[in-house]
């Protein structure tokens, strides 16, 4: 089984980060902030792009104009309101919610009908401090379990800022188990499946879901 | 007639093998300090107490960077979340990473020479 970050925020040492990312066990990972650029790299890595809007408006015309050119679009959720823009945005394929945004279950069933991943990221935790760690995880817990009810995809994802932010896929996968998530769905959101089907409807030969040009 | 505790009534444990991917090489003593803090602040003294966790002074491997804890099956997923959660030693930055999960020692040994 193969096993992908798809939320690496760091942009310097990429070399370093990918070298670490296969020590850890990692076979791929998708670096949001800025191109990346690894020759000989020892993980995969793919092209993503973090939208940053303010407005959610915003959300939707970068998410249209960046989906061919980026493997993985993912959109910060600082606020409801972008949340809800990019839960409504078929062409966005994770949302990151900052640590104190609520999903609730209108949101999750939009996430679950225009297929966008709820992404749970590790980082939050790890750079709160001590005193707003639990009310982080208990904002987690709650948005856990509205992703549950809704049945939507989600995504486990360390967030690293740095090669020293990075977890492997056994403590992202203990994570996930802590906010309420079965094996099974915590080995699916962290397995290539993403990836794969993005990679593929960017290919030449794709024309729409089922419909492929042999080359 | 001296009353033995018969095997199945044994508590169960865990054994958790973590490598430390760190700038500078660490000590058992760093290592042990960071873990239980990290413990404590994660699952609280009663969380600690119910783990049952034990930090093997033996078999810390200097060279490889390489320690191991015991605790209770239950409370697997927490230690390796507050051993995630440690990110610094001193001043320099660090990743745990459990490399594995066994029942016994020797079955653990064993698939990590594999």
């Amino acid at each position: 089984m193969t096993f992908w970050d798809y939320a690496v925020l760091a942009d310097e040492d990429l070399p370093a980060i990918a070298e670490t990312a296969k020590k850890l066990g990692l076979d791929g990972l998708c670096l949001l902030a800025g191109k990346p650029e690894v020759p000989d790299s020892v993980t995969d890595i793919a092209a993503g792009v973090l939208i940053e809007a303010s407005k959610p408006d915003d959300v939707r015309k970068l998410a249209r104009k960046s989906r061919k050119s980026h493997e993985i679009i993912a959109v910060a959720g600082t606020e409801e309101s972008i949340s809800r823009a990019a839960v409504e945005t078929a062409e966005v394929d994770m949302l990151i919610p900052s640590g104190h945004t609520k999903i609730d279950i209108t949101m999750a069933k939009l996430a679950r009908k225009n297929n966008v991943c709820i992404a749970f990221s590790f980082s939050q935790l790890l750079q709160s401090s001590l005193q707003d760690r639990g009310a982080v995880f208990a904002q987690m817990l709650k948005n856990a379990g509205m992703v549950i009810r809704a049945k939507a995809p989600f995504l486990i994802v360390s967030g690293a800022l740095s090669e020293y932010g990075l977890r492997s896929p056994s403590e992202l996968t203990a994570f996930g188990s802590l906010l309420g998530f079965s094996g099974k769905d915590v080995r699916d959101a962290l397995s290539a499946m993403l990836i794969e089907e993005n990679r593929k409807r960017l290919s030449k030969g794709w024309v729409m879901p089922g419909v492929e040009v042999e080359q | 007639m001296k009353l033995r505790r018969p095997p199945s009534a044994k508590e169960k444990k865990r054994y958790l093998v973590f490598r430390v991917i760190s700038e500078n090489p660490v000590t058992f003593s760093d290592v042990k300090n960071a873990l239980m803090n990290s413990i404590i602040n994660w699952m609280g003294e009663k969380g600690l107490s119910v783990s049952n966790l034990r930090v093997i002074r033996n078999l810390w491997d200097s060279g490889r960077q390489e320690g191991w804890v015991t605790c209770t099956p239950k409370s697997v997923n927490d230690v390796k979340m507050a051993l995630a959660l440690i990110h610094q030693i001193g001043d320099s930055k660090v990743i745990f990473n459990v490399v594995r999960v066994s029942g016994t020692i020797k079955s653990a040994r064993e698939k990590l020479v594999e």
